[in-house]
């Protein structure tokens, strides 16, 4: 009797035990709030509002995008090789007519230097006065040279202000997606050697590169009033220095840049694997889920990190082609005018074209080798990550 | 082509007329030339303006028209200068076509002073 009254009640207990409802459900982690993407939006901010207005322009579509889906569908456009090609027809046609202008000037004024030159030469026997006249020639000659050479030189300070301005906002941006994907050692290699190179280009621009420039200038106007002084090999053997210098400067710090990110990459990416190691071993029951987890995160940080980058070379480039266009279009007008003047017997002028043609292959040389190593160092951020 | 012809006929004619006057030991023969000289350079000049009021109208669509002016001021300095002097050392008066020379020298130097003022300028502008 007691075992069965024991069993009875045994039953009764399983019965409500087994009875109670076990469920599981999705815990939703600040319902109702809205859904915040690791974009870092701040940083974003603070670049978009340093750059040009004509770039803004251009990524109007990517400043717009809410979120991620959107901002890859607006880079995937400015990724295609027609798009730049019309970018930079457009830029050639924007710039063409002025150029033509500026063209149609100088061949007045060669034609009208090359008619008081020989005018002048033909009556050089009687007072003198001839012969002082082509002094004027030289000096209409040299100004008007110097002049356009001179708005190349503005137009090139005014570049490597917009793209030093431009990698100072970009390198925030750079430094949060990387301490967000915690390669901190990268991170610190990454800024510290960007910081260096833009502050050493900004003064070699400004202290040696543009002053140099206008010091060249001079002297080719002087080579031009003395006859007997030719520098146009000095002004080559300047322009050869300074073209060494650049492609130095280059593998130096493409050299330094490259080996320093990779030895980081390597150190992150073992410390990233101890950290997975210890959470997997260590952590009981979940410890695999949570290891995992943080390699979903760092994935979908690596597509942010891809896109900020994708983003920071095409503004490089949307900054760099005007400016190698427009020198571009300076030494096709010069060498012509070079050409015209050769022709026609003017040799003073067409060395004061040659030699400010040479400055101006200064110019376009070291922004484009800027340009270079701005991009190299976004793409070294881009391909940074955990191994 | 019809001026050319007019003007060189006259010259012939003035030449004719000076040789005959020095051959014939007159004291005119010099006046000729000058009055032959004048006339042609009046007519030059109304020429001249015709082709100084075109090419302004050409240049001033560039940004080259000041260079032009100096550039051909000077090459009129320069013209007038040396036809003076010319004509002085004809003359036999060889100080006075020196120093006509000079002022004409001077003229140009002061008319380029203001180029060389700006290339100054855009140079140490971009020196420093």
């Amino acid at each position: 009797m007691k075992k069965i009254i024991l069993r009875i009640i045994l039953a009764v207990i399983c019965i409500c035990f087994l009875s109670l409802p076990v469920f599981s459900s999705e815990y939703e982690f600040g319902a109702g709030e809205e859904y915040t993407d690791m974009y870092p939006e701040d940083e974003m901010d603070a670049l978009i509002s340093n750059l040009p207005e004509e770039v803004k322009n251009e990524i109007s579509d990517f400043i717009k995008a809410r979120d991620d889906s959107d901002r890859y569908d607006a880079l995937s456009d400015k990724l295609s090789f027609s798009y730049w090609v019309k970018y930079a027809a457009r830029e050639v046609k924007e710039l063409f007519m002025p150029k033509l202008c500026d063209f149609a000037g100088m061949l007045c004024l060669i034609l009208s230097c090359a008619a008081v030159s020989h005018i002048s030469a033909l009556h050089s026997g009687g007072g003198g006065a001839g012969e002082i006249c082509s002094l004027v020639v030289t000096l209409v000659s040299a100004l008007s040279v110097t002049g356009a050479a001179s708005s190349a030189a503005n137009l090139v300070e005014s570049y490597i202000s917009r793209i030093c301005a431009m990698m100072n906002a970009m390198l925030p941006v750079m430094n949060a997606v990387m301490i967000s994907s915690g390669t901190l050692t990268q991170m610190s290699v990454n800024s510290s050697a960007l910081m260096l190179y833009i502050t050493v280009t900004e003064n070699i621009f400004r202290m040696i590169l543009i002053p140099a420039s206008g010091a060249l200038l001079a002297l080719s106007t002087v080579s031009g009033v003395f006859k007997k002084i030719n520098i146009g090999s000095f002004i080559s053997s300047i322009k050869n220095i300074v073209t060494k210098a650049l492609m130095f400067s280059m593998l130096i710090f493409s050299f330094i840049l490259g080996v320093q990110s990779s030895l980081a990459r390597s150190a992150d990416g073992l410390a990233s694997r101890t950290v997975k190691f210890v959470l997997g071993s260590s952590v009981p029951i979940v410890g695999g889920a949570v290891s995992e987890a943080i390699t979903t995160v760092s994935s979908a940080l690596s597509l942010i990190r891809k896109m900020t980058g994708s983003i920071g070379i095409i503004i490089i480039l949307l900054i760099v082609l005007p400016t190698l266009i427009n020198l571009t279009l300076n030494r096709a007008l010069f060498s012509l005018c070079r050409s015209v003047s050769e022709l026609l017997g003017c040799d003073e002028m067409s060395r004061i074209i040659s030699d400010a043609d040479s400055v101006l292959a200064i110019f376009a040389g070291a922004a484009a080798v800027t340009a270079v190593l701005f991009v190299f160092a976004v793409t070294l951020f881009m391909n940074s990550g955990l191994t | 082509m019809t001026e050319l012809i007019k003007i060189c006929a006259a010259a012939l004619i003035a030449l004719i007329a000076a040789v005959i006057l020095k051959a014939a030991k007159m004291p005119n023969a010099e006046i000729i030339a000058l009055v032959f000289i004048g006339i042609v350079s009046t007519r030059l000049i109304f020429n001249l303006e015709q082709t100084v009021a075109l090419i302004k109208n050409m240049s001033e669509e560039t940004a080259v028209l000041p260079y032009l002016e100096i550039l051909f001021k000077a090459l009129g300095i320069a013209l007038i200068t040396d036809f003076t002097s010319d004509l002085c050392k004809n003359a036999g008066e060889g100080m006075i076509a020196e120093y006509v020379g000079l002022a004409g020298r001077s003229e140009i130097m002061l008319l380029s002073l203001p180029l060389i003022r700006e290339l100054m300028s855009i140079s140490t502008g971009l020196v420093g």
